[in-house]
C-alpha cells in the first residue's frame, strides 16, 4: 500500500507497510509526540493516516496544532486524522452497526449501566478499544493506524484482553468477537508495536520488562524501540582533554579573558552536560544489552526546551525519517 | 533546611505526593520521609505504591503483603538520626482480601467473594481499585495510630486525581440504583418490564453467565454495604483533615506541569491542603545568569577569534570546536532554564508554595543519595524579574 518510492530504509518501509501499530511507553518518554511523528510521516508519504489516543488526555491533537479532538475522528492535516477512544461511544457503535437494536438511540441508562460492567470487569473496557481499532482495520478504513497506546503496563492487558476474556465470557457476542480481532493483532504483517523509552534507568528497566511480558502475555509482533530524548556524543578525545584544561587547568586563565567573567557558569553548564550525557550514554548501552535479537533501534535527540506542538513534531519526523532511511 | 519543608514533615500527620508518571512521585516521597526520620523525633512510614528496583532495594522493601519493613539509618552520622523509619510497599490483592475479611457479615459470604472471578479481576487488575485501596491503607495504617507522620505516594493513575475522588466513588458505587438493575433477576424471579431491554442487550453482548457472575458479585458485596460506605467517607475524612497535606509533584516540562496545575486546581475545589508543590529535576541558577548567556553567546559566534586569544600551545581548531561547543551547551541549559522559569510562572500556586529539587545525575540507588535529594528541596525564586545573580 505505501505509494511510490520515498527515502525510508527498510525498518521505515516494513512499518508503514502495517495497518495497526501500538506506540507505547511508560509516562514522560514522549510517547504521544513521537506518535505523531511518525503519523505525520506515513501521512506525507501519502498514506491514509488514523493516530488514535487511548487512555485519553485528549491533546494527541495539540502535536499538530490542533485542538482537542473526540471519537469522530478529526481532520488536522492532508492524509491525517485524530481521534480519541472512548469505550462508551466505541459500545454504542458497535451495537449501532452490528446488532441494529432500537434501544440504542437513546442509550442513556445503559450506557451508565455498561459504565458499572465495565468498571467490574476490566477485560470490558479493553475488549471495546482493541475491538474499535481491529474494526477499522478489518473495515479498511485506513492505510494505517497509530495508536497513543496506554502507558506501559496496561497495554499488555490491552493485547491480551481477547485472549483473557475466555476466562470471563464463556458465551455472548464478546466471546465471539475475539477470534477475528485475536488474528489482527498476531499478524506480524498487519499489527505491530513500537516501544518509546529515554535512555533513563528507569524508563530503560522498565522498558526491558515490558517487552519480556509482551513477548510472554501477548502475540505481538514488536517491530522497534525508539530511544528518545537523546543527548549527543560528550567530547570527542582530543576535544575532552582540551576542555579539561579549559575548565581546571592550565588553559583556565586564557579562559577566564575570554568570557566576560562568566567562566565558572561556563564551565558547570558543559561539565553538567558532559554528566548527562555520559550517564545517558551508559543506560543506551545497558538496553541495547538486555534487548532481544530482531528488534531495531532508532534514536531521536533531545530538542531541548521545546513545547510540544507542530514545529516539534516536525523535527522528531526528520530525526526518525533520518534514523530509518 | 528550608522553612517550608520543615514545616512539612512536622506539622503533618499524613503527606501524599502526587503527579504525572515519570516525575520522581515515589523518589520525593522516599526523600521526604527520611529526612523527616533523620530531623525529628518522628517515626515515620513511606507508604509506596511501585517503586523502582533500586529504591525498593535501598529501603529493603520486600514485595509481598503489605509488610512494614524497618529502614536501618543508623548509618547516617551527619545529622545523627532523631527519629525512626519505616517502609511499606502496597499489595493491592492483599489490601482488598483484608477489606473482605472486616466487612463480610460471616464467613460464607467472605469464601463466596474471594473465590468470585468478577472480584479477583477488580482487586488483582482494575485499575482504579488501586486508587481507592492505596487511600484505603493509609487510612487503615493511620487508625491504627503507630505512626507520627505517613508518607505516602499515589498509583500512577490515567488521571492524578482519580483516588482523590475513589472513595466517593466507592460509595456511589454501591448505593446507585444500577446495582439493582444488574442483580434484580437474580434476586427475584418477577423481573420487572423496565429491566428487559437492558437484559436483552447486556445478554447478547456479555453473555449470561458473565452477568450472573457480576450480579452474584454485587449481591455478595451489598452484603457489606453499609460498613463500606462509612469507611469511604471516613477515608475521605481523613484526607480532607488539617493533618493531611498534598505534595504535588512536577518537572519542569510542558506535560508534567500542565497536569501539576490541573491537579492544583482539583485540589482547591476540593478543599484539601495544598503543603507543597515540589518541581523535581530543576535546573541550576547559574543557567539564568544573563551575563553568562551573553558571554555563551558570543563564544559560539566568534569562537575561532577568540581561540587566538592565548591559548599557547594547542590546535587553534580544536579550540574553537571546544569553545564553541561550550558556549553552545551553555546556550541549550540557559533556554531550557528559562523555559522551566516561564512554565513555573504560570503555575497558579502561590509562589512561597514551591520548592525545587535539583537535577539529580543518577538514579536513586541508597539511602546517602536519597537524603542528598531532601536535603536539597529548597524555596524556588519564581519571579520572572530580576537577576538571580543580584
Amino acid at each position: 500500500m505505501v505509494p511510490g518510492p520515498h527515502p525510508l530504509g527498510q525498518l521505515g518501509n516494513e512499518l508503514l507497510s502495517r495497518r495497526l501499530v501500538f506506540v507505547t511507553g511508560k509516562g514522560g518518554v514522549g510517547k504521544s509526540s513521537i506518535t505523531a511523528a511518525l503519523a505525520r510521516i506515513s501521512s506525507r508519504a501519502g498514506l491514509k493516516t488514523l493516530v488514535c489516543e487511548v487512555d485519553a488526555k485528549g491533546d494527541v491533537a495539540a502535536n499538530f496544532g490542533a485542538e482537542h479532538v473526540g471519537f469522530k475522528p478529526k481532520s488536522v492535516a492532508p492524509n491525517l486524522y485524530v481521534m480519541a477512544m472512548d469505550t462508551e461511544e466505541a459500545l454504542a457503535e458497535y451495537l449501532r452497526l452490528n446488532l441494529r437494536l432500537p434501544i440504542i438511540t437513546s442509550l442513556g441508562p445503559l450506557a451508565r449501566a455498561f459504565d458499572f460492567v465495565a468498571n467490574a470487569a476490566p477485560g470490558v473496557k479493553e475488549i471495546l478499544v482493541v475491538g474499535k481499532l481491529s474494526w477499522e482495520v478489518r473495515e479498511r478504513n485506513w492505510d494505517i493506524i497509530w495508536v497513543d497506546a496506554s502507558a506501559s503496563g496496561h497495554i499488555v492487558s490491552q493485547l491480551a484482553s481477547p485472549e483473557g476474556i475466555s476466562e470471563l465470557f464463556k458465551l455472548g457476542i464478546v466471546k465471539e468477537q475475539t477470534a477475528w480481532m485475536q488474528e489482527i493483532l498476531s499478524d506480524p504483517r498487519t499489527t505491530s508495536l513500537v516501544l518509546v523509552l529515554t535512555p533513563e534507568e528507569t524508563p530503560v528497566t522498565e522498558s526491558l520488562e515490558l517487552l519480556e511480558r509482551l513477548r510472554y502475555e501477548t502475540s505481538i509482533h514488536v517491530e522497534a524501540c525508539v530511544v528518545n530524548k537523546v543527548l549527543g556524543e560528550p567530547f570527542a578525545a582530543g576535544q575532552a582533554a582540551l576542555f579539561t584544561e579549559i575548565a581546571h587547568g592550565k588553559y583556565r586563565e586564557d579562559f577566564e579573558a575570554i568570557s566576560e567573567g562568566s567562566a565558572d557558569a561556563l564551565v558547570a553548564a558543559s561539565e553538567l552536560s558532559h554528566g548527562l550525557r555520559t550517564l545517558r550514554s551508559e543506560q543506551i548501552r545497558g538496553f541495547l544489552a538486555g534487548l532481544d535479537e530482531g528488534i531495531e533501534t532508532v534514536f531521536v535527540p533531545y530538542f531541548m526546551g521545546a513545547e510540544e506542538g507542530t514545529k516539534l513534531t516536525i523535527e522528531i519526523a526528520e530525526a526518525l525519517m533520518e534514523e530509518m532511511s | 533546611m528550608d522553612d517550608l519543608l520543615s514545616k512539612l514533615i512536622t506539622e503533618n500527620s499524613i503527606l501524599v505526593t502526587a503527579g504525572a508518571g515519570g516525575v520522581g512521585k515515589t523518589t520525593t516521597a522516599a526523600a521526604l520521609g527520611l529526612v523527616a526520620a533523620l530531623e525529628t523525633r518522628r517515626k515515620v512510614l513511606i507508604l509506596t505504591v511501585d517503586p523502582a528496583r533500586r529504591l525498593a532495594d535501598a529501603m529493603g522493601l520486600a514485595n509481598f503483603g503489605n509488610v512494614v519493613t524497618r529502614v536501618d539509618i543508623s548509618g547516617f552520622a551527619h545529622p545523627h538520626p532523631h527519629g525512626a523509619l519505616y517502609a511499606a510497599m502496597l499489595d493491592t490483592k492483599a489490601s482488598w482480601d483484608d477489606l473482605v475479611a472486616r466487612y463480610a457479615p460471616n464467613m460464607r459470604v467472605r469464601q463466596e467473594i474471594l473465590a468470585n472471578p468478577i472480584y479477583a479481576n477488580i482487586s488483582g487488575r482494575f485499575v482504579q481499585s488501586h486508587d481507592y485501596i492505596a487511600m484505603e491503607a493509609l487510612y487503615d495504617i493511620y487508625n491504627r495510630g503507630e505512626f507520627d507522620l505517613i508518607v505516602v505516594d499515589t498509583p500512577p493513575s490515567r488521571n492524578a486525581i482519580d483516588f482523590l475522588d475513589a472513595p466517593e466513588r466507592m460509595a456511589e458505587f454501591f448505593s446507585s440504583k444500577l446495582l439493582r438493575w444488574i442483580t434484580a433477576p437474580y434476586r427475584s424471579r418477577l423481573v420487572s418490564a423496565a429491566f428487559k431491554p437492558f437484559y436483552q442487550v447486556a445478554d447478547r453482548i456479555l453473555g449470561s453467565q458473565f452477568l450472573a457472575e457480576v450480579a452474584e458479585f454485587f449481591m455478595l458485596f451489598q452484603s457489606m454495604y453499609e460498613g463500606f460506605i462509612e469507611r469511604a467517607n471516613s477515608v475521605a475524612g481523613v484526607l480532607r483533615s488539617p493533618q493531611c497535606s498534598f505534595v504535588v509533584v512536577a518537572t519542569p516540562e510542558y506535560v508534567p506541569m500542565r497536569e501539576a496545575e490541573f491537579f492544583l486546581g482539583a485540589l482547591k475545589e476540593r478543599e484539601l491542603n495544598l503543603g507543597a508543590m515540589i518541581v523535581n529535576r530543576s535546573l541550576p541558577d547559574y543557567l539564568r545568569d544573563p551575563h553568562a548567556r551573553r558571554a555563551a553567546g558570543s563564544m559560539v559566534a566568534e569562537s575561532a577569534k577568540l581561540a587566538e586569544r592565548g591559548f599557547a600551545g594547542a590546535d587553534a581548531k580544536v579550540v574553537a570546536s571546544v569553545l564553541a561547543e561550550v558556549g553552545s551547551t551553555f546556550v541549550d541549559f540557559a533556554g531550557l532554564a528559562a523555559e522551566e522559569r516561564s512554565l513555573l510562572a504560570t503555575l497558579s500556586v502561590e509562589h512561597k508554595r514551591v520548592l525545587r529539587a535539583p537535577y539529580l545525575e543518577t538514579d536513586v540507588a541508597d539511602l546517602q543519595a536519597l537524603a542528598r535529594i531532601g536535603y536539597n528541596i529548597k524555596s524556588a525564586d519564581i519571579s520572572t524579574r530580576g537577576n538571580p545573580r543580584k
